[in-house]
């Protein structure tokens, strides 16, 4: 069930009215936990076990972390729900993978590998609810929370179903004191929430679905069309890129403020970084923020000589990367960030800019960082090797022997999108939006709407990141 | 609240209590429906339909049409107006017909189509003859469902009779669950345009999408476009496997017909509240509705109790049946399944001088 269906429609605005309907918050509760089994479970149904198994386990390691008997085995819980909770993961998501690397190895070096491939499913969002409850259990270790005392609550954080597939991935520490206060209808503000779900539907629907079919016919064959091509279809996969998931994004933010509950800000306008550093902490904040605390600090992060840093930099990177795929390409993309974060690290170290030049630097920077960010997710993109190689080098190198040109229908999109993008950024239109009369807000919301249907793709499209 | 990308603010505390939400939400529904209306109305038909230009045809040309041929396939291949015309002329019955047949069309399609052409300006029909519908609930469910042409249909009159038809199927639960819900969003896809900005914009600019028919072929033959003279790959197609095995294929089908023709249906599931609110319609639009079966090669064994029961206006002639018309089901007058133009004028002589005796 994607939210840009009219199935999403309808199944929210039971959740929502039945929500608000009941009296009781332990109701309330009982009722979105059910809801986000259904929602769930209209990918597969099997898999709503996975997410039952990952709750128990989680829900009795950090109940176990804080018994006074078990202080010696504190390490030895958070190692069961780690090591649950990967192994999961792992299965699910890498054991093919490894299988067909270790395959390719041994097959090199003319050995017979013992293990085969095996016909697994992916379960949707499996990558998101993972890092949500192990940063359960290790926020517990850490003493930074107290285990959640009922299973319902803790099910409600891991299933709450605006985030479940694609995140936001949302902390137990800012999400379970939320379902210890009762929420309030009178509290929601509507009129912002309904501008975000327009908005996040007008990036998914609008922008992201329609780039689609540009982007599929190059990346289709990529050597058959000629370099301003090759620059077209990139960016566009860019925007592509960000809309798809920054809208979803918004649509999930917005649907759960609608029931009362916050999820932290995932974007924060990426494509205004002026560096590659600037990017992930405005790209994916809740990812970035995740491996940021849960493993860059832990190894170290900055705190040693420059190479240690780099270490660390790297494997944070390189994991980031190997988090939303089980293939080679999405190391290399996070390797090829690693590098990029390391020579902006060791650029900034030897030079000697003035603050005069500052401006022109950050415009420089600006377009060198989407001009970066758009050639890696040419390896970003599951092709395969030889159409990758293709599209890299008539993107980077300017080298190709195709003629053809990509349709030039969207390439209004990109002047537009940028205005659009500054302004809300500068948050020009902010205050007037805020402060415009109920009835000109809603009309302007209700006739957006409208033509933000009309104007969406015709075929629904999965989102992107539901694969990670 | 928090909100991405900043692009909304996370103010006010409880908004437009009480009365506040009830001006939001009129205010949020009218402006919707205001857009979503004037969306609908811009909405240009499917291109790949060939109802599209025929309804232009039909809007430059309103008072040169004074009698309506619409249905499947069926009625688009076999009704050649002009030999209609021709025929009754030298009865002394002189016509103006008009070939309304388009490929594929379900008969809530058709009752749309027809609906549309019916509330044309300047339009007066005095006979409209309409291929007899079985409103079978699962013909209108198939493959093409996600088309514009499927979502076109789906006015909110179609809808609910969609929605009545699911007591009386006899279906699992479950198909009927699932077809309501298909039915339902291609309501809300029409309802709301979905997804036709580009097609509104194109249009609202001068840009005419490709159709089946000019309107230079409309003047000539008024709506029919003989089965030979399709040009696509489905055409080709079809035509292939009725060649490869015509000989001994076409005698065989027909056989097969004729026995399927001795089936009588009981009507248990017949929804005779839409053939009625159809015979509404037309008088309603000061035409007369009239009756057939089209010269298919598939049986109507609703047809016979229909008329039996006096549920129609008319005694419809039948011309899917061999036995009475063995002329129209021989190889040189047929294209695949349809007719081929001689077998069109052939038929459109009978059925002229059908019509001819029905008046006398």
């Amino acid at each position: 069930m994607l939210f840009t269906e009219f199935r999403y429609l309808a199944f929210f605005l039971v959740a929502f009215a039945v929500h608000w309907g009941l009296k009781r918050d332990g109701a309330r509760k009982n009722w979105l936990l059910l809801c986000s089994y259904v929602f769930y479970g209209a990918w597969d149904w099997r898999f709503c076990s996975l997410i039952l198994l990952s709750t128990f386990i989680d829900y009795n390691c950090g109940r176990m972390l804080v018994r006074p008997d078990q202080a010696t085995r504190r390490r030895l819980w958070v190692t069961l729900s780690v090591c649950a909770n990967l192994g999961l993961l792992g299965f699910f998501k890498y054991y093919n993978f490894f299988v067909e690397s270790g395959e390719g190895l041994f097959t090199w070096l003319g050995l017979d590998f013992p293990a085969r491939t095996l016909d697994i499913v992916l379960p949707v969002g499996i990558s998101f609810y993972t890092f949500q409850t192990l940063s359960y259990t290790i926020d517990i270790y850490r003493g930074n929370l107290r285990p959640v005392t009922s299973l319902r609550d803790f099910a409600l954080f891991v299933g709450f179903f605006p985030q479940l597939v694609a995140g936001p991935i949302v902390r137990a520490v800012d999400f379970l004191p939320q379902l210890s206060v009762p929420r309030r209808l009178a509290g929601v503000d509507v009129r912002a929430c309904l501008t975000l779900f327009l908005i996040g539907f007008v990036k998914k629907a609008c922008v992201s679905d329609n780039l689609a079919v540009v982007v599929d016919e190059y990346f289709a064959s990529p050597a058959a069309y000629d370099v301003v091509s090759s620059w077209q279809a990139t960016f566009y996969y860019a925007v592509q890129i960000y809309c798809d998931f920054s809208g979803y994004s918004d649509m999930a933010i917005a649907s759960a403020g609608l029931l009362g509950y916050e999820l932290c800000i995932n974007f924060r306008f990426p494509f205004f970084a002026t560096n590659i550093g600037d990017f992930w902490r405005r790209w994916h904040v809740s990812l970035s923020s995740w491996l940021r605390d849960y493993l860059y600090i832990p190894l170290g992060g900055n705190r040693g000589s420059r190479p240690f840093t780099y270490r660390n930099l790297t494997l944070t990177l390189v994991l980031c990367g190997f988090w939303h795929g089980a293939g080679w390409n999405y190391i290399v993309f996070g390797a090829l960030h690693a590098a990029a974060v390391i020579a902006r690290v060791e650029w900034r170290a030897h030079r000697n800019a003035t603050d005069a030049s500052r401006p022109l630097a950050d415009l420089v920077g600006v377009l060198l960082t989407f001009w970066f960010f758009a050639g890696t997710l040419i390896v970003f993109r599951p092709s395969g090797l030889a159409p990758t190689l293709e599209a890299l080098r008539a993107y980077a190198l300017l080298d190709t022997a195709g003629t053809l040109r990509l349709e030039t229908g969207f390439a209004w999109l990109f002047p537009a999108l940028a205005v659009v993008h500054l302004l809300a950024w500068r948050r020009t239109f902010a205050t007037a939006w805020e402060r415009a009369p109920t009835w000109v807000a809603y009309g302007v919301l209700g006739a957006g709407s409208a033509l933000a249907l009309q104007f969406a793709a015709r075929d629904y499209q999965p989102f992107l990141y539901f694969q990670f | 609240m928090p909100t991405d990308d900043e692009s909304t603010t996370a103010a006010a505390d409880a908004r437009g209590a009480g009365g506040g939400r009830v001006v939001a939400a009129i205010a949020w529904l009218v402006g919707f429906a205001l857009v979503a209306a004037a969306g609908r109305a811009l909405t240009p038909w499917p291109e790949d339909f060939a109802v599209t230009p025929k309804l232009a045809w039909l809007r430059e040309h309103p008072d040169a049409v004074d009698t309506l041929f619409i249905g499947k396939s069926h009625v688009f291949r076999s009704f050649v107006p002009p030999v209609v015309d021709e025929v009754l002329e030298k009865r002394g019955r002189p016509t103006r017909s008009f070939n309304m047949g388009a490929e594929g069309m379900s008969d809530c399609e058709i009752d749309h189509v027809l609906r549309t052409v019916l509330e044309l300006d300047g339009l007066q029909l005095d006979t409209v003859w309409i291929e007899t519908p079985d409103w079978v609930w699962r013909s209108a469910v198939d493959e093409n469902m996600d088309t514009n042409r499927s979502v076109n249909w789906h006015t909110p009159r179609q809808v609910a009779r969609m929605l009545r038809r699911l007591v009386y199927l006899d279906e699992p639960w479950r198909d009927r669950v699932e077809l309501a819900w298909m039915h339902l969003r291609n309501g809300w896809l029409r309802a709301t345009s979905y997804g036709q900005g580009r097609r509104i914009v194109r249009s609202l600019l001068g840009h005419r999408e490709p159709q089946p028919l000019t309107q230079e072929e409309i003047d000539r033959e008024r709506g029919f476009q003989a089965a030979e003279e399709v040009d696509t790959t489905e055409a080709r197609i079809r035509r292939e496997r009725f060649a490869e095995n015509a000989e001994e294929g076409l005698p065989q089908r027909v056989r097969h017909l004729v026995k399927r023709n001795r089936i009588v249906d009981d009507l248990s599931h017949y929804d005779f509240g839409a053939l009625e609110a159809q015979l509404d319609v037309v008088r309603a639009a000061g035409a007369e509705p009239r009756y057939f079966v089209p010269p298919a090669m598939h049986p109507t064994q609703w047809v016979a109790p229909l008329a039996e029961g006096g549920h129609l206006p008319n005694d419809p002639p039948v011309f899917n049946d061999p036995q009475r018309h063995p002329q129209l089901f021989t190889l040189e007058t047929r294209w695949d399944s349809h007719l081929n133009r001689r077998g069109a004028e052939v038929f459109s002589r009978i059925f002229a001088n059908t019509m001819a005796r029905d008046d006398d």
